[in-house]
């Protein structure tokens, strides 16, 4: 479900998830996200690896939105979306904030 | 401008606008799983929900709230359960077309005072359904219980997986907030159940609108009708919610030569026909002299309490006051729409004259609404409804359950009946899940083979006559 590596050279934090990010899952990423981010949070940029995710729920996009804020927009992205998912950024608005690929 | 209202607007459609994104991952499976679970726990509270709106609004009859509530839910569900609302509706080989739904975004849905739970209910309903994020705005009287309503359906859409704030309610709305929220670049649709005032709003927008404003029925009686049976139709129709349905009737009208039949009838079965002095005195109190509308405090009032404000007494039992008329316009105010148990009654010399009365009462405040008729002459029925100026006409059906559709023909039920151009809406039928929707056409190639079989560059010939060209575009070649 989560994945989390951080490579100090780049001072990079890469959060990888897969599967159906939803309600049931959602509350346990957003807890181990949040401990990194208090880690790494303030030296690192962040990515969010979206290549195996297939579902997006509410509680997931606030994962996201809430890592966002945390690290500043600027140094916050997310990656590899499907096609679909990256749709739902672009509906969301939420392309305008941070980037989406 | 008013920052912290701004900071609201985007507030609500921030969240709407997520809501959205997430909704349009939904299948067909989950989104009618979400629909039934509103479904059920609207129609489970529909006694508690109409109750609450008539301790609240002290408008109409309780009942008939409940009756009306079952409607939205009950049978709105159940005329949209089956209708496909995700991803490829239809197709077809021969055309190549293949059909695609997809949502419209957020939803922007006022309620009106008169039907508030059952609106918001109805709008839910088909917002939901079709994948729409809804934010219902009601009528400053009626927001307790249109928010305990969203309350229910949001809680049983979330139990079911729906996106947060699917379901939204905003009862600290500001006239200014109302309108930020109409015209946020976010906003796909609003639906505008409501006075001319607020349609207006809507329209002004900039965002899309289905608006439905006022009507004013005319009801013909023509010879030919059972008067017994229309009267009795009209009546239980007119006094359903004690008269706060838009499409329920506002005026009679006969012909000479039954006038005194029909009288006689509406009396026999509860109808009080007003003296002069009466007649001023019920004006009074129903209608606002500043603007000739409908004064609001005798809106979705019983007859006793309308007695009651105008000083006047009537027999016990009384159903409907009835205003006979002189003249359709401002001359007549009660010409015009009143939703409570009060009628005009016109008299006309002859059919012609009669036709030209519900000309006039149509063109009076309910272009493009409704309109009635009791007749058994289908002749007569087909003069009537290629006069009116209507989005339905309804032929010896008590309009308000006709008008609404499902109960007594086979329209959608719906809370949010389309007037056509008359009332400056896009559709002239009765609004439901299929009008909330973006239909995405994929079309595959056919070529037309008359076109390719035909030599185009004789269309740039200027010598070539409009015969010549179809008959050989349409020869085969």
């Amino acid at each position: 479900m989560l994945e989390l590596t951080y490579c100090a050279e780049q001072a990079r934090l890469t959060c990888t998830f897969a599967g159906r990010m939803d309600g049931s899952n959602s509350p346990e990423a957003d807890a181990r996200v949040k401990a990194e981010l208090a880690e790494f949070g303030d030296r690192a940029s962040v990515v969010f690896d979206l290549g195996g995710v297939d579902y997006v729920s509410s509680a997931f996009l606030r994962v996201i939105i809430g890592a966002a804020k945390t690290v500043g927009e600027a140094r916050f992205s997310v990656v590899n979306c499907q096609p679909f998912i990256k749709r739902l950024f672009v509906d969301a608005g939420l392309d305008r904030l941070f980037t989406v690929s | 401008m008013d920052s912290a209202v701004q900071a609201r607007a985007d507030g609500v459609m921030s969240s709407a606008t997520m809501a959205a994104a997430v909704f349009s991952q939904y299948d067909q499976r989950q989104v009618d799983r979400i629909v039934e679970a509103v479904f059920r726990a609207a129609f489970a509270n529909r006694v508690k929900l109409a109750r609450m709106a008539h301790e609240e609004t002290w408008l109409g009859v309780w009942q008939d709230k409940v009756i009306k509530n079952v409607i939205a839910s009950q049978l709105v569900y159940e005329s949209i359960r089956d209708v496909p609302t995700v991803g490829v509706i239809s197709h077809d080989e021969a055309s190549g077309i293949t059909e695609l739904a997809e949502p419209l975004g957020p939803i922007f849905a006022v309620t009106p005072v008169t039907n508030p739970t059952s609106t918001a209910i109805f709008k839910i309903l088909i917002a939901m359904k079709t994948r729409n994020p809804i934010i219902i705005s009601p009528h400053r009287r009626s927001q307790k219980s249109v928010a305990e309503t969203a309350r229910i359906c949001c809680e049983a859409a979330l139990a079911v997986d729906a996106p947060d704030d699917c379901i939204q309610v905003v009862t600290d709305g500001s006239r200014e907030l109302t309108q930020r929220l109409m015209s946020h670049r976010g906003m796909a649709l609003i639906l505008a159940t409501g006075g001319t005032g607020l349609v207006t709003a809507a329209y002004s927008s900039g965002t899309p609108a289905i608006g439905v404003g006022p009507g004013n029925v005319p009801v013909l009686i023509d010879p030919s009708a059972n008067l017994a049976y229309a009267v009795a139709s009209i009546l239980a129709s007119k006094t359903f919610d004690n008269g706060t349905v838009c499409a329920s009737e506002q005026a009679i009208v006969v012909e000479q030569s039954i006038a005194g039949a029909v009288r006689a009838e509406m009396r026999r079965q509860g109808c009080f026909f007003l003296d002069a002095d009466e007649k001023a005195r019920v004006e009074a109190v129903a209608i606002n002299p500043g603007s000739g509308d409908m004064a609001a405090e005798i809106v979705g009032q019983p007859v006793e309490a309308i007695c009651r404000m105008a000083g006047i007494t009537v027999p016990h039992g009384t159903r409907v006051l009835m205003a006979e008329l002189a003249a359709v316009g401002p001359e007549e105010p009660l010409s015009g729409e009143v939703l409570a148990p009060i009628l005009a009654f016109f008299v006309g010399d002859d059919a012609n004259t009669a036709a030209k009365l519900c000309v006039d009462l149509n063109y009076r405040g309910g272009m493009g609404h409704t309109a009635s008729i009791y007749a058994n002459d289908e002749r007569r029925i087909a003069e009537f409804s290629a006069l009116m100026n209507a989005g339905r006409v309804v032929v010896n059906t008590p309009s308000t359950q006709g008008a609404v559709g499902s109960l007594l023909n086979t329209l959608a039920p719906s809370f949010t009946l389309g007037c056509g151009s008359g009332g400056k809406n896009i559709t002239t039928e009765n609004v439901t899940a299929r009008h909330l929707l973006n239909i995405k056409r994929v079309c595959r190639k056919r070529p037309t083979e008359k076109w390719h079989g035909f030599d185009t560059s004789r269309y740039l010939d200027s010598a070539e006559t409009v015969d010549g060209l179809l008959a050989d575009y349409h020869s085969d070649h």
